[in-house]
Formats: structure tokens, sequence, C-alpha cells
């Protein structure tokens, strides 16, 4: 088949090929040679109608039809042996067997509909089941839509909570907690879990265990009353979506048998915790509860008095062991000491250690660490936290110079007191 | 797997759906952290819806195709045939306009009391988005001839 012509009527654009009555083409073809195969295995046995439609330039078509009789019977033709035919000695047959025939045309189907229904099950259902499985996400997902947790493992409805004991765990959560696991709650994993939707605080023994003996990264509270274990315990297992109920003194007496019992104990009958908030019982860290962490205001303004600069003073560090660096340095006045020490107690020692031990390797030792010979970079790190460290942005120039002051001449160490002035240049933004 | 298969473009809308799926749980999370204050979107939950919506578009750009060219390409001419698309098309122009007098509506109340409504606005204007789209691809469908050409491996065109 050709397609040159000389007129545009002539000049052939494509040929179409088209089987019976087919509407769709089998094949098109746009340019010579105008050949193509047919496969005539995918056909019927029968006969059939080849049409092949002539396009011109001009848009004309004319069609050429030709029949023909498809015959898949036999499947092998003999040559060199006809039938009927008279043969002597040797003679060569060949047998011509045609190609393998094809399988019908069948529109290829997709995958079935499990394969949908099943892979959507499993990636949703993986998914859904992570937040399951993974204890921070667990107690989020299973809680309630109005995210509230449910009240006990056994599902029993959650104890009445005594709401002073509430306000003094607040109060004691401020000052001793949320350094480490934030105010919100939500802590700073993996070191600090969160308390929020945490599954563990729904055992009100273990969670006063915990409190009182620590365990890992988390320090001891051996100075805490049994009234205060019951506040701080029912502060956290009441607030920022958790709903376990709260905690007597009785159960946190029995949960911690040396605490000891605190200035009252009102705690059998919720209404009689007028004396809850349990700040007596000489407990050391019962004396921040006045002052959280985020307002340190008992800083002495009555230290403001330049004493960090002060070189007179005669409060000496208050180890007497060698410094590990700067010795020599000016001493520090009482009065930086004391505010220093002060904050220190409420806000630091939590993690820092009373004796400035720390907990390596995540809250480093202040004795002897070297990092204070540098009053820049201490009043720095303390203003603006580091990674576990947190931030102090509420401290005034003064307080982080007493702060600065004290644990760079307490524990041992003998760095030399740090001046309001420096304060300021190390941290602009602090209050004054 | 064929020219143009729903398969991938299936697992993309699944894999959209999960990217979704995990950002509300995060958000589920994060608000419970907070003690039930909903909180604006995290970084974590703006990657993943972000990520959600390439494979949202990309899934629906397959089935849009499927949908106008067919499992299989046929080569030969296709000849539209419109049926009763006009009612649908119809109906859509006029979802378009009445969307597009209340996107106005909405400019005007914003500028009379000076309070904006970004999100409203924003699902109006996409609802108008796609009632073009639907309009497009209705007149793509039903009102425009398509021809497919098969060209030989050895042709000089370079695909």
């Amino acid at each position: 088949m050709s397609g040159q012509g000389s007129s545009s009527s002539d000049t052939v654009v494509r040929v179409e090929i088209y089987l019976d009555d087919a509407t769709e083409a089998v094949r098109v073809l746009s340019a010579p040679p105008f050949r193509f195969q047919l496969d005539s295995s995918a056909l019927e046995q029968g006969e059939h109608i080849l049409r092949l439609v002539r396009v011109d330039a001009a848009g004309g078509r004319r069609e050429r039809r030709i029949p023909f009789n498809v015959q898949h019977e036999p499947a092998v033709e003999v040559v060199g042996l006809e039938a009927g035919a008279t043969v002597t000695g040797r003679i060569d047959v060949d047998v011509a067997v045609p190609a393998a025939a094809a399988p019908p045309r069948v529109r290829p189907k997709g995958p079935s509909l499990w394969l949908y229904i099943v892979s959507t099950v499993v990636v949703l259902g993986g998914i859904w089941a992570f937040f399951m499985l993974v204890p921070m996400y667990s107690a989020i997902v299973s809680a309630p839509a109005s995210g509230q947790v449910s009240a006990s493992p056994s599902g029993a409805s959650a104890p009445p909570v005594d709401q002073q004991l509430l306000k003094t765990g607040e109060t004691l959560y401020a000052s001793d907690c949320a350094a480490c696991h934030k105010p919100s709650g939500e802590g700073m994993p993996p070191t600090f879990p969160a308390l929020a939707g945490n599954s563990f605080l729904s055992d009100p023994t273990a969670v006063v265990k915990r409190i009182y003996d620590g365990s890992g990264a988390m320090p001891s509270h051996h100075s805490y009353t049994a009234t205060q274990l019951a506040a701080v315990s029912t502060y956290v297992r009441n607030t920022w979506g958790n709903g376990y109920g709260g905690v007597t003194v009785k159960q946190a007496s029995e949960a911690a048998p040396q605490a000891s019992a605190g200035a009252s104990t009102p705690s059998s009958s919720p209404s009689s915790s007028s004396g809850a908030s349990g700040s007596g019982a000489g407990a050391p860290s019962t004396a921040s509860s006045s002052a959280p962490s985020s307002t340190p205001s008992t800083a002495g303004s009555s230290t403001a008095s330049g004493g960090a600069s002060g070189s007179s003073g005669s409060a000496s560090p208050s180890a007497s062991a060698p410094a590990p660096a700067g010795s020599g340095a000016a001493s520090p006045s009482s009065a930086a000491m004391q505010a220093g020490q002060k904050l220190y107690t409420s806000d630091c020692q939590s993690c820092h250690q009373p004796n400035g031990a720390g907990m390596p390797p995540t809250f480093p030792a202040l004795a002897g660490d070297s990092f204070l010979s540098d009053p820049a970079a201490v009043v720095k790190r303390i203003y603006e936290g580091k990674g576990v460290m947190p931030s102090h942005p509420s401290y005034t120039a003064q307080e982080l110079a007493d702060v600065a002051t004290y644990i760079r001449n307490a524990f041992g160490n003998d760095f030399g007191p740090v001046s309001v002035q420096q304060a300021k240049r190390a941290a602009p933004k602090a209050a004054q | 797997m064929f020219r143009n298969d729903r398969v991938i473009p299936f697992f993309t809308l699944l894999f959209a759906a999960a990217l979704f799926f995990m950002s509300y749980l995060d958000g589920r999370y994060i608000t419970a952290l907070s003690g039930g204050k909903p909180q604006p979107m995290s970084v974590g939950q703006i990657g993943l819806v972000s990520f959600g919506m390439v494979f949202l578009v990309y899934a629906v750009i397959g089935f849009v195709s499927v949908w106008l060219e067919g499992v299989e390409l046929r080569p030969g001419v296709h000849r539209a045939r419109p049926g009763g698309a006009q009612w649908v098309g119809m109906a859509l122009s006029a979802l378009a306009v009445a969307l597009s007098g209340l996107f106005v509506q909405g400019i005007a109340h914003a500028m009379r009391t000076q309070q904006n409504h970004p999100a409203v606005e924003g699902a109006i204007f996409a609802a108008i988005s796609l009632c073009v789209a639907g309009l497009l691809m209705l007149y793509k469908n039903y009102y425009q001839d398509d021809e497919v050409h098969i060209e030989a491996e050895d042709s000089e065109v370079p695909w």
C-alpha cells in the first residue's frame, strides 16, 4: 500500500485499520511503508472483515473492505505429503506448526478489591497501633474525646481530689518539679518523661514512691512530708488532662513510711485539710513553696547593694576543699552568697543537688566545674538555659549575679564573685 | 501494571490519608499535653500535612487521568459524546457563581467590620477552584474529541 500522490486529495496522511465492525482502529499507519502484522490467532475462528480506511490530506476517507476467513484447525500443516499421494522410499515431510496460539485478548484487570482493603487496614491500622503501643502516646490515643484520661486501670471511678492538697501540690510542683517536667507537664523526653497522659500516674503508691525515693535522673525528695507527697501526687495525677483522682496523706504515708507525717494530718477527711499545705515540718524544700521558680522574688533585694562586687566579704566558699581553678579570687559577700543559696535551693538543687554534685551526665556537677570560671558564660547559661537546663527569664540581673556568685564559690569552688554589672553585660535582657 | 492504572493513585491516596492521620493524632497528643486547650499546628504537623497534600494532589491527578483517558489507550479518533454532562456543567457553573458572590460578600463584610475570617474565605475560594476544575474536566471528557496516534518504536518521535 502506498500513499504517494500529486494533489492533496491523493496524499495519504494515514491509514486506519479496523476489524469487523469495530469503531476503534487496531492500527493507524501514518508513514510509509504501510505495513503491519495481523495476528489471526487472536481472532475467533470464522469470517472476518479487514477494513482499511485511507485518509488523505484533504480529510477525505476511502474505505476498502477485505473479507477473510480465520481457520485455527488443523493446528499443524504437512508439506511434502499430500492426502492420497503414493510414496515410496524415504520422503521429506515438513510439519508446519503455526506460532503458538496467543492467549485471547483479555482486558487486563487491576488488583482485587481485597488488596485495596487489606492495604488500607494495614497502613492506617499500623499508625493507630504505633500510637497505641508507644507508651508516650498510648494514653492520649485511648483517652476519651474530652481529653480526660480514664480514672484508673481497673476502671473504677477516680478518688475525690482534695482541692487544698491540689493547690499545695501546684506550688510544690512549680518550685521543685517544673524545671524538668515543665509547667505544662510535657517534660523533656526521654530524660524527663511527660506527666501529661502518663499512665504510670494511675498507681498512687508508685507515684508517691517515685517522688520520695527518686529513680535515675529523678532526684529523691526525702525531705518531703507525707502531706507534701500527697499534695504533689494529687497535683500531677489531676492536671494537664489527667484524671486519676486524689491521693490522701494516709496513702502517701503507707507508700513512703519513712516520710514524716507533716505539720498536720488532715487528709483522712478532705474537708479538714486546712493545714494540708504542710509547709511546716521543717522540710527544706518547702521554703520554696512560696517562691515558685518563675518568680524567685525572695532573691533578696537586700543583697542588691553590690555585695557581689564586694571583695571584702568574709564569707568564703562553704567548703574548704581546694578550689580547682581560680584560686585566690576575691571573696564574695555573705549577703550575695546567702541570696544565691536561697535561689539555688529553690530552683537549682533538685537537679544539681544540695552539695553541687549534680547527677552526671544529665546534670553536671558544679563542684569543681571549670566552666564556672567564666562569669559571663555562667550568667548566660543560667539566664538562657541550654539543653535540659531550663532558662530563667524572670531572673533579674541581681538574682543572676547572686546565683552565679553562689555556685562559683560554693561546693569548694573559688572563682570569685559576679557583679551585677557583669550579669547585666552577660544578660542584657534581664530585668534590673 | 498498565499504562494508566488506578493502583498507584490509590496507594498515593492511602499514604496521604496516613500522613493526615498521623498529623491528627499528633495534634491530639499536643492538645492533651496542654491540658485540652487547642494549640497551633506544630512544625511536625505542618510537615506531615504538607507531604500529605503533595500525595493527595498526585493521587487526584492519577484518578482524573484514568477517568479522562481510560485505563488503556486505544488508537483512533474518539468522538466526544456529551450525554447528560451539560446538566452537571450547569450546576457546577451556578455553584461557582454563587460561591463567588459569597466570596465577595465575605470580603465586603471584612471591610465593614474590620474582622477578617481567612479560613472561611480560603475555604470558599478553594470550593470555587474545585468547581472550575470540575468544569474543565467535564469539557475535556465530554466536549472535546480525542485522537490517539501510534508511533513505531523506530519513529522519529523522541519518546
